[in-house]
């Protein structure tokens, strides 16, 4: 196939900004946010500190994400938002929202109802990628099952 | 009171708990559960019986029995012999009128007794029969345990976990820690599940307390821990459910004061409690007479023992005051007590293996049903294969002469033998139906205390042998379990396009659209479409399924699939399309872009995204075409900007050339608009000279910005659904699903002109070609209200032909720009034609309608061209 501008994240111009879909509720969480690469981006959130499991909006990184690493057919990376999910609590956090065996990752399966091919990043370290019209929905479900575990949503320093 | 400091003892003296029961303050020691701390207090009566409110007291002291259920700040059923004390808890006691010690329902006892039978309401309350809304309020308040909080919900949260582990051990005694402790030294993921209340020791296992519900398919074991659902998928499930003690049945056997044996040992070593002052002892094997030991540690005095196994008495009654044992005649001996601890064979716990698929059957030597036959990846160790020891096998009941008092085969019910022996009378002969007539083994204990006794009531009944009565399906939960346990959080997947946020910045509407959130309107639909007429609205449809068809077969390949024909299509034009199902009916539409030789990209209604995609997958499979279908519906916002100034608009956005010889109606470019690369897709769905722009979603906001800013001064709206539903009408486009339903086609819906039977072959052709020859009662036609009528008929309504209902109507609006109450229907063929007149319902009337079959609006399509 032919490569289609209109696909593209990498040709804007320089006023244009790219959100991810979770970039309201973070800002009334009250996060600071940078321009980074045309990306509007959590940079803080306050309370970060004490966050874990720690969720992070990771959307603006996609685009360079290796999705080919990813099983299954992903959509073009403009069609998809991500979340890191870190720190203790981490893997009892994606417990209770998937059923995915998080032994055997990468893997693709429903979590809280919506597809997200679940990639592991380390120990206790998980990065989630699903289509962007879920983000804002997703964000809300992985914060709220976050909380009773002391975890919350934290920026990108 | 407690008792000297114990070995064994899980309480700690140092540390104190403050709870109340029924607003009094009770003290606790860390360690003790709510009924080990109450019965410290004194108290002896923990519930009143779930019919005739007779007084009971603690049983099993293993969460078993259904006599201490309690409501602990609030959730009601709480088995207090086995929850652990909280400090500042409200415990409050259930299913009393008044107080456990003075409870008014206890009436049903002394008098209701021949009244209610098994089965009393079908029977009893049946005339006069326009008295039972009377009865069923009456015995709606009295029926249930406790009472829920329906405002719970809010307060209280409830998770489930998904675990996977190689072998889970379903049971914590010495048999179940063993297994576990096996497998993990085999570097095995090993969980054990205990519901306590014994404290399990088992170095380097995980434990989980809580319940295992049942077996299910792929060993998929939902475990209750309280306020989380674990479900552990485990490649084995080793059950060591162990065996439970089994009530005798006698008159009086419900007193407060008969008991378990192993209750009795609990009370005794865990937590320190003298059970009772005189103990009789009623056994069938060597582990209930053992409780002999511990009643002695506890200077209970022991008044007389029976040991089932050297003989068996006629006759056992126990005697109460206030509903608490006074004394025991055995075989005319009356022993003055205040404490019977009896019990018949431990039964094994083979619930769960029946239920995973295990056979049970009869060991008539020891009078106990064991399992056999365990299904692939279930594995059985410990009391619950069958390993019980030696055991006499009680008779069925000790009545006696007497036949006084009440023998009780079920205390969660409150049925007695003569109920049972009543409903054999009545027919119910099979145990299957039994049960569910009696309710016996339905109640809160779930048959660990009941099912047994009762086959063996009926084996005695009926004359027959327990084998050939059998056992009752098992099936699960194992036991109660609280409904938020199972529906956990509730989780609703909305789908949100990259520019919601701004929608609800500008006080927009939302409303569901299948799994969308989208904008019904901005608050005032007629003036939103006011300005699509008038100026120029912009309305965000990036809901619309939207893909990619690349390859050097592309075009054949959408010739195949629609009706109509892409071969001649133009790289740079657009053409409508109808899919059709292989049937012939329409399925879905959209606009068909060809971008290049080999690339098109199409869009389909915000609905059938998905199912088109599968749709043209499963053709591509089929078909073997040099094709790639790639769905790009989340990848690009979309946003339509259109009306007389849409133009203006677009032209102060990019650098394209946007007039109208450059970008002709059906024309598609690309282009950028406010910097970000889109596709330009000049299209009227609403009617008015119009632009659709895709663009990268993560751009949704900045391009819609962009527009707003830069239209400010040409008096650019956004408009919601609403006002598009009520555009599109006047322009005749239909909304498929809305206006088209599973049977409807191309034809008979009036778009003859989409298909195209001078082509190849594609899907649905045949039915089509039989279709146009055999033709269609049916036909789907616009019409318009006479003037003067405002209101709209009901989406749905019928169409009235000669007096009888002779179609429906799909869609109908009040238009603002027309004057009138336009619609669409399918009405009769042969009224299929300008100007016919037609009769509609509305609000129990009829009015006069008349049929259009042109777009009410701007028939020749000026303005789209403009």
């Amino acid at each position: 196939m032919r490569e289609l501008a209109f696909l593209s994240l990498d040709a804007p111009s320089a006023d244009a900004l790219a959100r991810s879909p979770m970039e309201r509720r973070l800002r009334e969480a009250g996060a600071d946010f940078e321009v980074r690469d045309g990306w509007l981006v959590a940079v803080r959130v306050p309370g970060e500190d004490r966050h874990s499991p720690a969720v992070r909006d990771v959307t603006h990184v996609l685009s360079r994400h290796d999705l080919g690493t990813v099983p299954g057919t992903v959509p073009p990376a403009a069609g998809l938002a991500a979340l890191d999910v870190e720190g203790a609590g981490a893997t009892t956090l994606l417990r209770r929202l998937t059923e995915l065996d998080l032994e055997t990752l990468p893997a693709v399966g429903a979590l809280a109802h919506v597809r997200v091919w679940v990639l592991r990043r380390g120990e206790e370290s998980y990065r989630l990628i699903f289509e962007q019209e879920y983000g804002h929905y997703l964000w809300e479900v992985v914060v709220d099952a976050a909380e009773p575990l002391g975890g919350g949503p934290v920026g990108t320093p | 009171m407690r008792l000297a400091p114990r070995h064994a003892e899980r309480i700690d003296r140092s540390r104190e708990l403050t709870f109340t029961f029924d607003g009094r303050p009770v003290s606790a020691f860390a360690g003790d559960t709510f009924g080990s701390a109450l019965f410290a207090a004194g108290q002896r009566v923990f519930s009143r019986s779930f019919k005739y409110h007779r007084p009971r007291g603690l049983v099993c002291c293993s969460g078993h029995c259904p006599n201490c259920l309690m409501t602990v700040d609030g959730v009601p059923n709480v088995r207090v012999c086995v929850e652990p004390v909280r400090e500042r808890a409200r415990v409050e006691a259930q299913n009393v009128r008044g107080s456990l010690d003075r409870d008014l329902l206890a009436v049903t006892d002394k008098f209701g007794g021949p009244f209610t039978p098994v089965g009393f309401y079908y029977r009893t309350m049946m005339r006069p029969r326009r008295a039972w809304p009377l009865y069923e309020r009456f015995l709606r308040s009295v029926a249930g345990l406790g009472a829920v909080d329906k405002h719970a919900g809010r307060r209280r949260r409830y998770d489930a976990e998904n675990r996977h582990v190689d072998t889970l051990v379903v049971g914590g005694g010495r048999s179940g820690v063993a297994a576990a402790r096996e497998a993990q030294g085999r570097g095995e993921r090993v969980a054990l599940v205990d519901e306590g209340p014994e404290p399990v020791e088992a170095p380097g296992v995980e434990l989980v307390h809580g319940r295992a519900l049942g077996i299910y398919e792929g060993n998929l074991v939902p475990v209750d821990a309280g306020s989380i659902l674990y479900r552990f998928r485990a490649g084995r499930v080793v059950v060591a459910a162990g065996a439970l003690e089994q009530p005798l049945l006698f008159p009086g056997n419900d007193l407060v004061g008969v008991m378990l044996p192993g209750g009795v040992r609990r009370l005794v070593e865990l937590w320190s409690l003298k059970p009772g002052d005189r103990a009789v002892v009623v056994g069938a094997d060597e582990r209930a007479l053992a409780v002999v030991e511990s009643l002695e540690a506890a200077g209970t005095q022991i008044v007389h023992v029976v040991d089932l196994r050297a003989a068996q008495p006629r006759e056992i009654v126990a005697k109460g005051i206030g509903g608490r044992v006074r004394d025991v005649v055995i075989d005319g001996r009356t022993f003055e007590c205040d404490l019977l601890v009896a019990s018949g064979a431990r039964q094994p716990a083979y619930s769960p293996l029946a239920q995973a698929g295990a056979r049970i059957e009869y060991d008539a030597s020891r009078g106990i049903f064991v399992p056999a036959e365990l299904p692939e990846g279930v594995e059985a160790v410990g009391a619950v294969t069958g390993e019980v020891g030696a055991t006499a096998v009680p008779a069925a009941t000790f009545n006696g002469a007497s036949g006084k008092g009440k023998c009780f085969a079920c205390i969660c019910e409150d049925v007695t033998d003569k109920d049972v022996k009543r409903a054999i009378a009545e027919g119910f002969d099979s145990i299957e139906l039994a049960k569910r007539y009696t309710t016996v083994t339905m109640g809160p204990c779930q048959g660990k205390l009941c099912h047994l006794p009762s086959i063996r009531l009926y084996a005695r009944e009926t004359e027959a042998s327990e084998a050939d009565i059998g056992t009752t399906t098992a099936r699960p939960p194992w036991g109660p379990v609280s409904l938020g346990v199972l529906a956990g959080r509730g989780h609703e997947p909305a789908k949100r396009t990259s520019i919601h946020h701004r929608h609800k910045d500008l006080g927009a509407r939302m409303m569901w659209t299948g799994a969308w959130r989208r904008p019904h309107s901005y608050g005032d639909p007629e003036d939103e479409a006011r300005a699509v007429h008038e100026t120029v609205g912009v309305i965000d449809v990036s809901t619309l399924g939207k893909l990619l068809v690349a390859g050097p077969e592309a075009a054949a390949f959408l010739e195949r699939l629609y009706p109509s024909r892409f071969a001649d299509l133009k790289p740079g034009r657009i053409r409508y399309g109808v899919l059709g199902t292989d049937g012939g009916r329409i399925m879905d539409d959209g606009t068909i872009a060809r971008l290049g030789d080999e690339t098109f990209y199409v869009t389909t209604t915000s609905t059938g995204a998905d199912s088109v995609v599968e749709w043209f997958e499963w053709w591509n499979a089929v078909w073997h075409m040099d094709v790639e279908v790639t769905s790009v519906t989340g990848a690009l916002a979309a946003v339509n900007a259109a009306g007389p100034r849409a133009r203006d608009l677009l032209e102060r956005l990019t650098d394209l050339d946007v007039s109208n010889e450059a970008l002709r109606y059906l024309d598609a470019r690309e282009a950028r608009v406010a910097g970000v690369p889109s596709l330009v897709l000049r299209i009227g769905f609403v009617g008015e000279l119009g632009y659709e722009l895709h663009f990268p979603s993560p751009y949704g906001e900045h391009v819609w910005d962009a527009i707003l800013a830069a239209g400010a001064d040409l008096g650019v709206r956004p408009f919601g659904l609403e006002p598009q539903r009520v555009l599109r009408l006047e322009k005749m486009h239909i909304l498929v699903g809305q206006d088209t339903d599973s049977e409807s086609n191309a034809l008979a819906a009036s778009m003859p002109w989409t298909v195209k039977f001078d082509k190849d072959d594609f899907v649905g052709r045949w039915s089509l070609e039989r279709v146009r020859d055999q033709g269609f009662p049916e036909q789907l036609v616009g019409f318009e209200m006479a003037d003067g009528i405002g209101g709209a008929p009901a989406e749905g309504g019928q169409i009235v032909v000669d007096g009888r209902p002779g179609g429906r109507v799909t869609s109908a609006r009040w238009s603002p720009e027309l004057g009138r109450v336009i619609g669409m229907a399918w009405v009769p063929t042969d009224l299929a034609r300008d100007g016919a007149e037609l009769d509609v319902k509305m609000d129990g009337g009829v009015e006069k309608a008349r049929v259009r079959m042109r777009p009410f609006y701007d028939p020749d399509g000026r303005r789209l061209r403009s």
